[in-house]
C-alpha cells in the first residue's frame, strides 16, 4: 500500500517522460544503405521546478533529442509522455504543447530571421498564441518579459538582428520563449555561442526562472561547468546512449562509468602545475564507434573487458546512479 | 523610404544600370503615350503610304498607310503586356511550387518536381510552334499567349526557389518561427518570402526578356498571336512579309529591330547588376575595386 502510494507520488511529479526513445539514421551511399542509431533507447524524466542536464560531447544525440520531444523530428521507436499524455495526442493539439514547451537554441544570430525585425517575432507569438489583443497590452507584455532578462523592448524595438550583440540576442531569445509562460524550456546549448561574462549572467537566470517561475529546464550542454553550477539531476550521453544518469553530486562527484571519468578528467583546471596529460584519445572515425557491437566505449575504455565488445551493457543502480557499464554487474 | 532611395544611388554608380534604366523609362513612356495615338492600330490606310520621317510622321509610315511611330507605341505596350504576363505568372507558378516543395518536402516535393523537369526538358519552341498552331484562334490573344509562355518558364525558378528554402528550413530561426506558433503558410511568406525576393527579381527581368524573345520568334513564323495586332514582333514580321526592304521603307523595318535591341540590352543590363549587387561576392570585389 504504502509502495503504492510512493510509486504514485513519482508518477505525479513527472512533467515530461521519456522512455526508449530511438532515432534511426540510414546513410545512403550509392549501393549501400548504413542504419545508425543517434539515440538509442534514452530513458529519462523531468521534474516540475528542475533542471536536468544533458551533457555529451558534440555528435552525441543530445540535439537529436530536443528535436524530437519538440516535435521536429520523428522518433523511430518509443514514446514521450508530457504530463501523462503520450507525445502522439499532443501532435494534434499542437499550438497548446508548443503553449506550454517552449525553447532556446545555441546560435543567437541564427535564432532571428536576419530580414525581419527582432520585435517581430515577438509580435508573432503573442498573436499566435492568443495571450493578448490589445496593442498596449502586448507591448507591456514583451516588456514585461524582456525586462526578466535584463533587456527592454525599447532596445530591440526596429532593430534587425544585425544591430544586436550575441549576448542581447541570447537573451532576447529567452524572453520570447517565456511570453507563453512555458512550463518546460528545452535550451539546446543555451551559452556555448556567448562570451564568459555573459555565460554566467544567463546561467543565473536559468535558475532564477526555475525558483520563481517554477519552470523546469531541459539544458543540453557538452560544458560540465555550468552543468555542475546549475543542474539538479544530469544524464551523461555518449554515442546516442544515457551510459550515467543521476543527482548531480553522485555523478559528477563520483563519476562510475568509465566515460564519464574521462569527461571529468579533461575538465582544464586552472592550476600551472597541473598539465594535461596526453593520454586522451580521440576517436577517429564516429560512424564506427555508432556502429559498434557491445558498448560503444569499448575501444577507448582503459577497464574494458572482454564481455564489453561483444554484449551491449545494461542499465544498473548504483547508489541511486543509473550507469550502463558491465563493471557493475554481477 | 530611406533605404530604397540609398539603394537607387547605389545602382545608379553603374553606369550599365543608369543606361538600361533610361531606356527602359523610355520605353514604358513610349508605352503610356500609346493611350493618346491619334491613330487606331489595326486600321490601314489611315495616312498617306510610304513616306519616309518627317515632322508629321515621326518615323515615317509603312506601306499600310499606317504611322510607325505610333504602331511602335503600341508594339511596345503589347510586348511587354505578354512579358509582364508571363513572368508574373510564372513567378506565382514558381514561388508557390518552389516553397511547397521545398519546405514540404517528401512526396509533395517529388511530384512537383517531376512536373517541373517534365515541362524543363521539353523543347520549348517546338511544343510552341505546334500548341499556337492547334490553338491559332486561342494563342492569338495576347494574354494567352502570355499564359502559354508562362507554363513553360516556371521550372527553372521553381528549382532555384526550391533550393533556396531548403537551406532556409534547416536554419534555427525557422525551428523558432514554429515555436512562436506560426502556420506553415505564414511561416512561408513571412520568414522565407524575404530571402527569396531577390532570386524572384532577378529571374524576373531575365524571364520578361526571354517572353518578349519568344513572342518575337513566333511572331517571325506567323504564329502566335493576330499580326494585325503591333508586337515588336508583328511588326518585324509585317515589314519583311510585306518586302520593306524591297520598297527601300528601311524605317519601317528597321524601328522594331533597334527597339528590340534596346529592349534586350536593358533588360541583360539590368538582371546582370541586380544579380551582380545581390550577389555578396561580386559586391566585395566592386568595393575592391574601388
Amino acid at each position: 500500500m504504502v509502495m503504492e502510494v510512493m510509486i504514485e507520488e513519482i508518477e505525479m511529479e513527472k512533467l515530461i517522460e521519456i522512455k526508449d526513445l530511438t532515432k534511426i539514421f540510414s546513410i545512403r551511399t550509392l549501393f549501400f544503405k548504413t542504419k545508425f542509431a543517434a539515440v538509442e533507447k534514452v530513458s529519462f524524466y523531468i521534474k516540475p521546478a528542475e533542471i536536468f542536464t544533458l551533457a555529451g560531447e558534440s555528435g552525441c544525440g543530445k540535439t537529436t533529442t530536443a528535436k524530437i520531444i519538440l516535435g521536429f523530428e520523428e522518433q523511430s521507436e518509443g514514446e514521450i509522455f508530457f504530463e501523462k499524455k503520450p507525445i502522439s495526442l499532443w501532435k494534434r493539439k499542437r499550438i497548446q504543447f508548443l503553449q506550454k514547451v517552449q525553447a532556446v537554441f545555441q546560435n543567437p544570430f541564427e535564432s532571428f530571421n536576419p530580414l525581419r525585425t527582432v520585435d517581430d517575432i515577438f509580435f508573432e507569438t503573442v498573436y499566435n498564441y492568443r495571450i493578448a489583443k490589445d496593442r498596449n497590452r502586448v507591448t507591456e507584455l514583451i516588456d514585461d518579459r524582456l525586462k526578466a532578462v535584463g533587456l527592454s523592448f525599447q532596445e530591440i524595438y526596429g532593430r534587425y538582428p544585425g544591430e544586436l550583440s550575441g549576448g542581447q540576442l541570447q537573451r532576447a531569445s529567452i524572453a520570447r520563449a517565456l511570453i507563453t509562460n512555458p512550463t518546460l524550456l528545452v535550451t539546446d546549448e543555451p551559452v556555448s555561442m556567448v562570451d564568459a561574462s555573459l555565460r554566467m549572467s544567463i546561467v543565473n537566470l536559468f535558475a532564477q526562472l526555475r525558483d520563481r517561475m517554477k519552470l523546469s529546464i531541459l539544458y543540453i550542454t557538452h560544458d560540465l561547468a555550468t552543468a555542475y553550477y546549475l543542474s539538479n539531476r544530469i544524464a551523461i550521453m555518449f554515442r546516442g546512449n544515457i551510459v550515467e544518469m543521476g543527482p548531480l553530486e553522485e555523478v559528477l562527484g563520483k563519476p562510475k562509468h568509465p566515460y564519464t571519468q574521462l569527461l571529468r578528467d579533461s575538465i582544464p583546471e586552472a592550476d600551472p602545475r597541473k598539465k594535461w596529460k596526453g593520454e586522451i584519445a580521440i576517436f577517429d572515425s564516429e560512424y564506427e564507434e555508432y556502429l559498434r557491437q557491445g558498448c560503444k566505449f569499448a575501444k577507448r575504455c582503459p577497464v574494458v573487458m572482454e564481455k564489453c565488445k561483444k554484449e551491449i551493457p545494461q542499465e544498473f543502480l548504483v547508489n541511486g546512479v543509473l550507469v550502463r557499464c558491465h563493471q557493475y554487474g554481477e | 523610404m530611406r533605404k530604397s532611395k540609398s539603394l537607387f544611388r547605389d545602382l545608379t554608380k553603374d553606369s550599365r544600370f543608369t543606361i538600361a534604366f533610361v531606356i527602359l523609362l523610355v520605353l514604358v513612356s513610349l508605352a503610356i503615350l500609346s493611350c493618346f495615338s491619334p491613330y487606331h492600330p489595326q486600321r490601314m490606310y489611315q495616312v498617306p503610304r510610304g513616306r519616309p520621317p518627317s515632322w508629321t510622321h515621326p518615323l515615317g509610315t509603312n506601306w499600310l498607310g499606317q504611322d510607325v511611330f505610333w504602331q511602335l507605341t503600341f508594339a511596345v505596350k503589347n510586348s511587354l503586356l505578354i512579358a509582364i504576363v508571363a513572368s508574373s505568372i510564372s513567378r506565382v507558378i514558381a514561388i508557390l511550387v518552389g516553397m511547397g516543395a521545398g519546405y514540404r518536402g517528401g512526396v509533395i516535393d517529388r511530384i512537383l518536381m517531376t512536373a517541373g523537369d517534365t515541362t524543363m526538358v521539353l523543347p520549348i519552341l517546338v511544343v510552341l510552334i505546334l500548341v499556337s498552331t492547334i490553338l491559332r484562334e486561342w494563342a492569338r490573344y495576347l494574354t494567352n499567349l502570355g499564359l502559354l509562355l508562362a507554363f513553360f518558364s516556371w521550372a527553372w525558378d521553381a528549382r532555384v526557389i526550391r533550393s533556396q528554402i531548403l537551406s532556409l528550413r534547416e536554419r534555427e530561426f525557422t525551428f523558432v518561427a514554429v515555436l512562436s506558433g506560426m502556420r506553415t503558410i505564414k511561416l512561408v511568406l513571412k520568414q522565407y518570402l524575404p530571402h527569396v525576393l531577390p532570386v524572384i527579381l532577378s529571374t524576373l527581368i531575365n524571364n520578361m526578356s526571354w517572353a518578349i524573345g519568344m513572342e518575337i520568334t513566333l511572331a517571325y513564323l506567323g504564329l502566335g498571336i493576330d499580326p494585325t495586332v503591333p508586337t515588336i514582333g508583328t511588326m518585324l514580321q509585317t515589314a519583311i512579309y510585306r518586302q520593306a526592304l524591297f520598297l527601300r521603307l528601311w524605317w519601317w523595318l528597321l524601328t522594331p529591330i533597334i527597339t528590340g535591341i534596346f529592349l534586350f540590352i536593358a533588360l541583360y543590363w539590368l538582371s546582370v547588376v541586380v544579380s551582380e549587387y545581390l550577389d555578396p561576392r561580386t559586391r566585395f570585389q566592386r568595393i575592391g575595386i574601388r
